[in-house]
């Protein structure tokens, strides 16, 4: 059977980076359909941060006469209304409808100068799904980086800008950089200028938000020369590693931060003693029963053990990143065992 | 003006599903990319299926994916539900010709046309209630319930309202179409109650509406002329209803100034509701925004179906109170709000809270009230609310 079960629309996962774009307009080329959805879904995410700001996004609105006579037109139009707003970018995406009708998207943002109008083909039947719309605009959007200089800082990569932790994330990731004399060049892309996409190049190295943005990372690898670390760090061992590796790329002694972070780390452990001794087996979202390296590890260094007949501890998805991480892990999972 | 800037209402296809995916009995396959799925999925939590088509199915043809989709769940249901979206019907396939092949007698399939550019969430949710025709059977007792819709956040209290007010009227629920209490191919009472004055059905005899006192009670005396018993409603709790909420408005009154208000959801449900909020709070009804094409009615209507237009309303408009959905709680954080309308988004909301019938009348009245008043403490100098 064909249903997807764990993704979003190639257009959300598109969404979920133009948007990010501080004064973007996102247009949706396609009936307005496809807009309410993921306008709804990103209103969602709003209010559950409470933040006020909606996404700026606009639907060409196709009718059934667009489909007969093409969408062009209606698309030229768009753009035009979205010039009148004196936005930082336009971003087009299309849309099944308008894949499937043969528009030629990239040829009508071709005709527009003076404001960058970005074309991201985000027809949603293309096989895939929410990860290949992100990975899209992230590409897409590289054309805007100028090949320029590197200096010692680190670009963000790949973000899940859908994450409700997503600035706690953010937050660690910067602190770990912070404590061994890494700057922030770029966050490609998450609440970023398109100034500061422009700079994406003079990033010395890209800090991939997980694994699966390694494409990206190669990509932008080859267009710019810029090293890549995988992911964000997680789990104790992992946040030790993180921290050499970027040393490694920036030729930096990073000793003195390790051991700021293993004791950062001890001091957490400590506050969790209460947990010493207990038995734990590892859930997944949806309260089945699963397993995780990195759970384990955190477990073991926690003075915990794993067993089948242990409290259900929850392995969240996405997992938390750093240090810092494990100490919101670890609240979870002395609540699950006071349960 | 061909654009619309941040779209609030959902599509026909989301409007199909949303008809029959609570249907016992009924599996639904959503015949497009699995883009199309993901929505309907996320917003209703019912079970939906989808064929997923990708690019090769688009030149090679989508049965193998629609076929492969329907193997996979006919055993589990008296009938398929294949919602065609905007890809087959531009690519122009024989969906109908290509299952009845395919198929044949071997499994019940109804296939419905749900283009998301040919029409509106309502349009969508009717044509797939007229394809599975339930039948109307005469010698079936009770009340069928309507207009519960499972993306409306006041389905279940309204369900449980309407079978309330049954009973209490002498008579029991038929069925509850489309997410209550139905499966299927059993046969429906020829009577019928609505719960949603937009999502009426043609399904046996009206007997009204619901939303707002007055239709109540008109509804209550249709159901009491052939159960012959609906005094205590009539003569105690509807009356009793109406002296609460005139007691508590009437306070309100003596305090502050009745407010401005602007409504923004189904055109018919706002009317109804701007009419309440008229007779007994002397509102004023600035504006009602409407999700679907407006109809006439007492006030005046715009249409309010992308984000942008609410904004420009509601500048345009001022209105002390505004009840509708959570995009405009965010348009216009200056004003009281009431939520009425989906999505309701940034609140926490666990009781089945009604809208329709004597509860959701007072419901209402009892949200309005208080957010009123605490929008009138935020700003004590000022007598508006």
């Amino acid at each position: 059977m064909s249903t997807p079960r764990d993704s979003g629309c190639t257009l959300t996962g598109a969404l979920s980076v133009t948007t990010e774009i501080e004064g973007s307009v996102t247009i949706i080329h396609g009936p307005s359909g496809c807009a309410h959805h993921n306008f709804s879904l990103l209103h969602a995410l709003c209010a559950g941060r409470d933040d006020p700001r909606l996404p700026r996004v606009l639907s060409t609105d196709l009718a059934e006469t667009d489909i007969i006579f093409g969408g062009e037109d209606a698309l030229d139009a768009a753009i035009r209304r979205a010039a009148g707003k004196n936005p930082s970018i336009i971003c087009v995406l299309s849309t099944c409808v308008t894949g499937a009708i043969g528009d030629d998207v990239e040829a009508v943002c071709r005709g527009f100068s003076g404001i960058p109008v970005i074309s991201i083909p985000t027809a949603g039947f293309l096989g895939g799904g929410f990860h290949q719309g992100h990975v899209q605009a992230l590409t897409s959007l590289s054309s805007l980086a100028e090949d320029d200089g590197k200096i010692p800082s680190a670009n963000l990569v790949g973000e899940k800008t859908l994450e409700t932790e997503r600035d706690e994330h953010f937050n660690e990731v910067r602190r770990l950089l912070a404590a061994i004399g890494i700057p922030i060049c770029t966050r490609f892309v998450c609440r970023t200028s398109v100034g500061e996409i422009s700079r994406l190049s003079r990033g010395g190295c890209n800090i991939l938000r997980d694994p699966s943005m390694e494409g990206v990372g190669r990509f932008l690898e080859e267009r710019f020369g810029t090293p890549f670390i995988s992911s964000f760090p997680i789990g104790s061992r992992g946040t030790i590693q993180f921290l050499e590796e970027v040393g490694r790329v920036f030729s930096l002694d990073v000793s003195g931060a390790i051991a700021e972070e293993e004791a950062r780390q001890a001091r957490i452990f400590h506050e969790f003693r209460s947990l010493r001794g207990k038995r734990v087996r590892f859930c997944d979202p949806s309260g089945n029963r699963t397993d995780s390296e990195v759970c384990r590890e955190v477990a073991s260094a926690a003075g915990m053990s794993v067993h089948p007949e242990g409290y259900p501890v929850p392995v969240p998805e996405p997992f938390p990143v750093g240090t810092e991480g494990i100490r919101r892990l670890l609240y979870r999972w002395r609540r699950a065992c006071r349960a | 003006m061909h654009d619309c800037s941040g779209p609030l209402w959902p599509c026909a296809l989301t409007g199909a599903a949303a008809a029959l995916a609570g249907i016992g009995g009924i599996g639904v396959v959503i015949h497009g990319s699995a883009g199309c799925y993901y929505y309907p999925s996320s917003v209703l939590h019912l079970p939906l299926y989808c064929s997923s088509v990708t690019d090769r199915d688009i030149i090679l043809g989508t049965e193998d994916a629609l076929v492969r989709t329907i193997d996979a769940i006919r055993d589990k249901y008296d009938l398929v539900a294949v919602l065609c979206t905007c890809i087959p019907a531009i690519t122009g396939e024989d969906i109908r010709g290509m299952l009845e092949q395919a198929y044949s007698d071997s499994t019940r399939i109804c296939v419905i046309d749900a283009p998301g550019f040919s029409g509106e969430y309502e349009d969508g949710f009717r044509s797939a209630i007229r394809a599975i025709d339930p039948p109307v059977s005469g010698g079936k007792t009770g009340v069928n319930i309507d207009g519960l819709s499972p993306f409306d956040p006041f389905r279940q209290g309204n369900f449980q309202e309407a079978q309330r007010l049954l009973g209490l009227a002498g008579t029991v629920a038929g069925a509850a179409l489309p997410s209550g209490k139905y499966r299927y191919g059993q046969p429906l009472s020829p009577y019928t109650l609505h719960t949603n004055p937009d999502l009426t059905l043609d399904l046996g005899e009206s007997l009204g509406c619901l939303v707002g006192l007055s239709r109540i009670e008109d509804a209550i005396r249709r159901i009491a002329s052939f159960t012959g018993g609906a005094d205590d409603l009539l003569e105690h709790d509807i009356p009793l209803a109406r002296e609460k909420i005139t007691a508590a408005c009437d306070r309100f009154i003596k305090k502050f100034d009745p407010p401005h208000v602007a409504l923004f959801g189904q055109c018919r449900t706002m009317q109804e509701i701007a009419l309440m909020l008229e007779e007994y709070l002397d509102a004023d009804i600035l504006v009602i925004g409407s999700r679907n094409p407006p109809v006439p009615g007492k006030y005046r209507v715009g249409r309010a179906r992308d984000y942008d237009t609410v904004v420009e309303i509601l500048s345009r408009e001022n209105p002390d109170l505004v009840l509708g959905s959570s995009f405009e709680r965010y348009a216009c954080p200056g004003a009281a709000f009431v939520g009425v309308t989906p999505p309701l988004r940034g609140t926490v909301r666990l009781h089945s809270r009604p809208l329709a019938g004597i509860e959701g009348a007072l419901a209402l009245f009892e949200s309005v009230l208080n957010a009123c008043m605490d929008h009138a403490k935020r700003r004590p100098d000022d007598p508006s609310p």
